[in-house]
């Protein structure tokens, strides 16, 4: 016999009542002064449950002889749902309010892993899978798209002779490649999806052998060929859905957290992505015979202008210039390659450099 | 309940109101909401919002007694499916008007689309609400018009948008003195009496002084302006009535949001429903009622209403009901 209070749904008096439990129903009496008793019998199928924790229970009958019992009794709630879990399933919310705090943390871990997981490794792998399925055309279009709205200004003399360099190697890339120089102190180079390389005249003027140019060049069109932007592009877009899911269900605060946490994420991935266009830079220079040192050049000119701006690696877009030079270095010694003269090159180079110095 | 015999011979009642949900176990049901809504791409959330609301309701007591809610999934993904089909309707409306070379028009069919959806939506999703939510069996219930209900809104948003927006603290005032007057809990009947002037006085002073202390005053604004919610509240039974009072000071108030946004800042939001259940807690346990009314006399009067899109419709325009 457990202490319960019912109410008959007519009026909202409370009325102090002892339940019985059997195996698959309730019983209990309302006494009332001046009034003969009533035994109430209640079949675990006429009635609903709502467990609010395991100091809490409504039992809800709304058959003609209903009403709904309260329940405060822990020992009670217990039995009864050992009992009633045999005839009903309890469902997931009900599993919580029941166990309190310990599953809900565990729930917790388990989704938040799930999540990480899914954010991680399993979305990006996607991401993947989709843009190998895209056609290049897309790239074009995109890299079309991204000139358009940045409409830099061209070198045209120059960009003739950077095409001609370029055109004396041969690129593995199933886009046809676009070389142009824009006049602009901006130390930089970039390349937009479809095969369209910027090089900035800042970077140019730096620059003191062909070897580096030629490993600037492999660099950027690395980018191109392994379809980095539309990659990043493709798994930004993708954990931005799913963020913006999470996020709809918790406060703003949390919301700029995770955004700020993403963005962080976002830098490593991106210095993958270097460091996958200096190795597959280093093939494409290989396979034109080109001195792979230019590469550690090129890095060693890098590290020079980042000196006076020095952001620590893990805010940063790029690796660290010196880990750069590391695995360069080791990619050198693993693979020594055959170099050849290049005279056209060279000439070609020395005309950039005397139209830049002008 | 706490008795007191007054010397006229009335028995004085104080029925405590408290709030009994802890938050290991809120925080539980927000999770698994927060899972099911991502999972099903949104669609689980009249159910996640069910589940909640149940939550909340069965730990809020009222004189040793807990509130139910009785609204379920499947009532709010109808209405939902409701409300979309009136936003596709609109939305349609709109394109073909675009496409037949009247939209010039559209403005005009937006504001009057929103001039009878809002006071729609505040309307039935009172009905709703109150409807679905009980306690000791004894359902809630709301009277309102809508006929009335939209011209007090319509009348006071025009007034607001002319005084440029000075008017809406009696906007504000005026639209709870409806709503809240036409709420029943079972026999008995709520009656709010606020006034525009006093609760435009108490804002504009709280604007002034939030602004002179830097921000500092706002909890003592927020304090008023609950303490106008609360104070002006009453119930009403046979003549008898309970009168509401709330005791939350500023100084209350600053300690109780500072601590909030503490524990939801060093924990990267994942307090959210620690912090609910604190606010919720803080709210109800600075509530007095006093009166006469004898509750386990009030009765059943009020239907039930199912009907929950304008619930929904609520929702998505982002209007609290309660």
């Amino acid at each position: 016999m457990f202490k319960g209070t019912f109410y008959n749904h007519q009026v909202a008096a409370a009325h102090k009542v002892m339940v019985r439990i059997f195996d698959e129903s309730l019983q209990f009496d309302k006494v009332q002064d001046g009034m003969p008793s009533h035994r109430y019998h209640w079949l675990f199928t006429e009635i609903n449950i709502e467990v609010n924790n395991s100091r809490f229970m409504r039992i809800v009958n709304n058959t003609e002889d209903g009403g709904s019992l309260e329940i405060t009794d822990p020992e009670f709630i217990k039995m009864f749902l050992g009992q009633y879990k045999r005839t009903r399933s309890i469902g997931l919310h009900g599993l919580i309010l029941h166990s309190g705090v310990q599953l809900g943390i565990a729930a917790m871990v388990i989704i938040i892993g799930l999540a990480l997981l899914a954010h991680f490794i399993v979305l990006p792998w996607c991401a993947d899978k989709v843009v190998d399925r895209l056609p290049r055309s897309f790239d074009k279009e995109l890299g079309m798209t991204a000139m358009r709205s940045m409409n830099e200004d061209k070198d045209t003399v120059a960009s003739e002779l950077l095409t001609k360099f370029a055109a004396q190697m041969q690129w593995d890339s199933p886009d046809s490649l676009t070389f142009t120089v824009v006049p602009g102190d901006i130390e930089n180079a970039y390349a937009l999806p479809g095969g369209y390389i910027f090089v900035y005249t800042g970077l140019l003027e730096k620059l003191q052998q062909k070897e580096e140019l030629a490993a600037l060049l492999s660099h950027e069109v690395a980018h191109v060929t392994c379809r980095h932007s539309v990659r990043g592009v493709c798994r930004d877009m993708s954990s931005a859905v799913v963020l913006s899911l999470i996020l709809t269900n918790s406060g703003s605060l949390t919301s700029a957290l995770v955004t700020n946490a993403n963005a962080l994420y976002g830098l490593t991935y991106s210095r993958k992505y270097e460091e996958q266009a200096d190795i597959v830079g280093m093939q494409t220079m290989r396979r034109n015979h080109i001195d792979q040192q230019g590469m550690l050049q090129l890095m060693e000119i890098l590290q020079k202008l980042s000196k006076d701006t020095r952001v620590p690696e893990f805010i940063s877009t790029h690796p660290l210039t010196k880990n750069r030079i590391n695995y360069v270095r080791n990619d050198i010694k693993e693979h020594p390659g055959k170099v050849n003269e290049h005279a056209q090159m060279e000439s070609l180079f020395h005309q950039l450099k005397a139209l830049s110095k002008k | 309940m706490q008795q007191q015999h007054s010397p006229s011979g009335f028995v004085s009642h104080r029925p405590a109101l408290t709030y009994n949900g802890d938050g290991g176990t809120y925080f539980g049901i927000l999770l698994v909401n927060a899972l099911l809504t991502t999972v099903t791409l949104g669609f689980y959330y009249p159910w996640a919002k069910a589940k909640k609301l149940q939550y909340v309701y069965s730990s809020t007591e009222l004189d040793g007694s807990r509130f139910a809610w009785h609204g379920t999934g499947n009532e709010m993904f109808k209405g939902f499916l409701k409300t979309l089909a009136v936003l596709a309707a609109f939305f349609g409306a709109r394109y073909l008007l675009d496409k037949i070379g009247l939209g010039i028009i559209t403005p005009f069919l937006t504001l009057a689309v929103v001039a009878l959806v809002v006071p729609f939506a505040i309307h039935s999703s009172n009905r709703y609400h109150w409807s679905r939510t009980s306690w000791r069996g004894i359902r809630f219930g709301y009277r309102g018009d809508r006929k009335e209900l939209s011209g007090i809104f319509l009348g006071s948003f025009a007034l607001t948008v002319v005084t440029l927006g000075i008017y809406s603290s009696w906007m504000a005032i005026n639209m709870r003195n409806y709503v809240l007057s036409k709420i029943r809990f079972g026999s008995g009947e709520f009656k709010y009496e606020g006034r525009g002037g006093e609760y435009f006085a108490l804002n504009l002073k709280g604007f002034i002084l939030t602004f002179l202390t830097l921000g500092i005053y706002s909890f003592w604004w927020q304090a008023d302006q609950y303490r106008y919610l609360v104070d002006n509240l009453s119930l009403e039974h046979e003549g008898k009535s309970f009168r509401l009072r709330s005791t939350a000071e500023g100084t209350e108030f600053a300690g109780l949001l500072i601590v909030n946004a503490i524990l939801l800042v060093f924990t990267l939001g994942l307090a959210f429903a620690w912090v609910e259940t604190r606010t919720m807690s803080f709210l109800m346990s600075h509530v007095e009622i006093e009166g006469d009314i004898e509750l386990s006399q009030l009765a059943q009067t009020e239907e039930e209403y199912r009907d929950a899109m304008g619930e929904d419709m609520a929702d998505l325009l982002d209007i609290n009901v309660i």
